[in-house]
């Protein structure tokens, strides 16, 4: 166990790190230097490099950017709000986001168990086929679609939610983006859950249950539920991903003040620094979020916790 | 005929003959053998309605991205500043008081609606209306079907040979090989997809070859995931035992031998690969870093629709309705193709 869990913490440590050395090359990349003004001679330029640690070599300023980086400190932002240090303006926008995507990781994954376990024990029936129908849309058609749909109908024509993010309902003005972004999670969930449940009710050790005469729902809640649920830790990490790219978008049409419609803010203004913090920022969520998938799997499953001591 | 039937049944010679005799085949085709793997996997595919519903789907979309634009009798930039924001206009259905060209205008105390068709005396057809340019929405939503489709096949092709290739070798040759291509495989897939297509145009432009070149870069590692199980489940199989045994070489068993039996599931992810790029592609639109170079794509046009959507909602609803028939239709082929390119999969 020991040695799975450090081989991960490795593998993470060094995701974060190509991530860092990228986005320091990409830093290279960019045209131009932050002393554009034509006003300034060489010789000041020269004083205002060494100021900054420009004038040193490659490699001493990429361990510098990634010392700065781990501390939090991406610079300044050059465009959005002038001279203003990233992790300031960062740091309320964090929280929003989080909050919005743990309640629809919470409400879509709850809705998408009942469905899906709904759909398994009525295999073929009705339930199967309304969930299941639920599942392909959800999974086919773009979170921004929802969006759009919701923001048409529970905002503009039933007016029940607030259009526009308003950080005085915090509650119902959120409403919005997280049923846009749950929508998926449900499906996703659901689809995952059933084919799990069908799984676990084919195996033998359910059959074995059966014939020894436990009734069917003493069957269903402590055979097949448990271990129908514990895979479904595993899809948490490719779930979150895809919440975070849907939240690009949604953030920015409900206007909610979080770290995926300030990226778009961001693109639009050119603002690298702030892009490229934001692009660490998501690094290091999808990566330890990846991490607790992982080690809670491992903790859970006895085959792992086992195999690995 | 009940008279004839029911009169007694007098046999002929014939009757009394071999079948073999009478040049009748004897072999039964359900249980002989000779069916192969490519009717099998047609039977399995066609059993299910909805895969069928799906590829005519989709092959009428393509067909529609092929010769629509050509047809509709505009061009995707062909702008008319007499004719901006037209609603929808279809022969026939005009007649029954349905898409007539009329629209209605949410104005802050009233409604007003009006006929810009008749009104500006144009005898036109916009079967999807016009944008605020008075571009033909039509012929933009297949022409940008056609450019998503372009990026999304192109960089799924070519995904699919670095994925596969990487993914066969490394499941192949194992030990300390796939060790270090495996870890190379855990650090880039842990990074999101988004942070480093949004990186990589940014750094290279927008445009039509950036996407492809983002999408090449990231996409095939989820391939290669899938080519190393697959190549780890055959590699241990006889027939590659005995192609070792004969002589062959690594890559000959590779490619020769092992890439044929693991093409079933490769094509399916394709068939999930494409849908996702043209999701990712349009994600992308949304967020400004889309194709911006005059050209039309979904996400694109999604993204001009959303801007005007409670205006004029016609402009968003057909780029998002061809968007997500595409996708629906791709998923379920490749649930479809899945299932019928298994052969342990029995119908």
């Amino acid at each position: 166990m020991r040695k799975y869990i450090l081989k991960r913490l490795l593998i993470s440590a060094a995701t974060l790190f190509v991530m860092l050395v990228i986005l320091f090359l990409l830093l290279e990349l960019m045209p131009g230097s932050p002393f554009n003004d034509v006003k300034l001679s060489p010789e000041q330029r020269a004083v205002l490099e060494a100021k900054y640690g420009l004038d040193k070599p490659v490699w001493e300023r990429l361990g510098m950017y990634i010392g700065n980086a781990l501390r939090g400190d991406f610079g300044v932002s050059y465009v959005l709000a002038k001279d203003v240090p990233v992790s300031s303006l960062l740091s309320s926008r964090v929280g929003v986001s989080i909050r919005i995507g743990l309640f629809s990781l919470f409400i879509g994954t709850f809705v998408g168990l009942v469905i899906g376990f709904a759909a398994a024990l009525w295999q073929g029936k009705l339930p199967d086929k309304i969930g299941m129908a639920i599942s392909v849309i959800g999974l086919s058609v773009p979170s921004y679609v929802f969006a759009v749909l919701f923001c048409y109908f529970l905002g503009f024509k039933w007016k029940w939610f607030p259009l526009i993010y308003d950080l005085r309902r915090p509650v119902t003005s959120a409403m919005l983006p997280i049923l846009a972004s749950g929508v998926m999670i449900v499906s996703v969930i659901a689809r995952f859950t059933r084919d799990e449940t069908l799984r676990v009710m084919q195996s033998d050790y359910v059959l074995f249950a059966r014939c020894q005469g436990i009734s069917r729902w003493n069957v269903i809640i402590n055979y097949i539920l448990r271990n129908a649920l514990l895979p479904i830790v595993t899809v948490m990490g490719s779930l979150v991903i895809s919440l975070l790219t849907g939240t690009l978008v949604i953030e920015g049409m409900f206007a909610v003040p979080g770290i995926g419609s300030f990226m778009g803010t961001a693109i639009s203004g050119n603002d690298y620094n702030v892009i490229l913090a934001l692009s660490f920022v998501y690094s290091v969520i999808y990566v330890v979020v990846m991490l607790g998938v992982d080690l809670i799997y491992g903790i859970l499953d006895p085959r792992i916790r086992i195999a690995g001591k | 005929m009940g008279a004839t039937e029911s009169t007694a049944y007098i046999p002929v010679e014939g009757d009394f003959r071999l079948l073999s005799e009478r040049g009748e085949q004897l072999t039964d085709n359900e249980f002989s053998g000779e069916t192969s793997f490519i009717r099998e996997a047609y039977a399995k595919f066609v059993s299910r309605k909805s895969n069928v519903a799906a590829l005519v789907t989709l092959l009428l979309l393509l067909l529609l991205a092929i010769v629509a634009p050509p047809l509709s009798g505009y061009r995707f930039d062909e702008t008319a500043y007499n004719q901006s924001n037209f609603a929808p206009r279809v022969p026939i259905l005009e007649k029954i008081g349905i898409f007539d060209g009329s629209q209605e205008l949410h104005k802050t105390t009233t409604t007003e609606k009006s006929n810009p068709y008749l009104e500006n005396g144009i005898t036109n057809y916009h079967l999807f209306g016009t944008d605020a340019l008075g571009r033909d929405v039509f012929c933009r939503c297949f022409r940008g079907l056609r450019i998503s489709l372009f990026v999304a096949v192109l960089s799924t092709l070519v995904n699919v040979i670095i994925g596969v290739s990487y993914g066969m070798l490394s499941g192949y040759f194992g030990g300390a090989v796939d060790m270090v291509m495996q870890r190379i495989i855990d650090v880039l897939g842990s990074i999101p997809q988004m942070v480093i297509l949004t990186l990589l145009v940014l750094v290279l432009k927008p445009g039509i070859g950036t996407l492809i070149i983002a999408f090449m870069i990231t996409g095939w590692i989820s391939m290669s995931q899938i080519a190393r199980a697959e190549v780890l489940r055959i590699k241990e199989l006889e027939y590659v035992m005995a192609s070792r045994t004969l002589g062959a070489d690594g890559f000959f068993i590779v490619f020769r031998g092992i890439f044929p039996n693991i093409l079933g599931p490769v094509i399916s992810q394709i068939m999930i690969a494409i849908p996702s790029a043209i999701f990712m592609e349009s994600t992308l639109s949304l967020m400004g870093l889309g194709i911006s170079s005059g050209e039309v794509s979904l996400g694109i046009l999604i993204q001009q629709g959303l801007a005007t959507f409670f205006l004029h909602p016609h402009r968003l609803v057909p780029p998002i309705v061809i968007m997500v028939l595409t996708m629906i239709s791709c998923n379920r082929l490749a649930d479809g193709l899945r299932q019928a390119l298994d052969p342990q999969i029995i119908l």
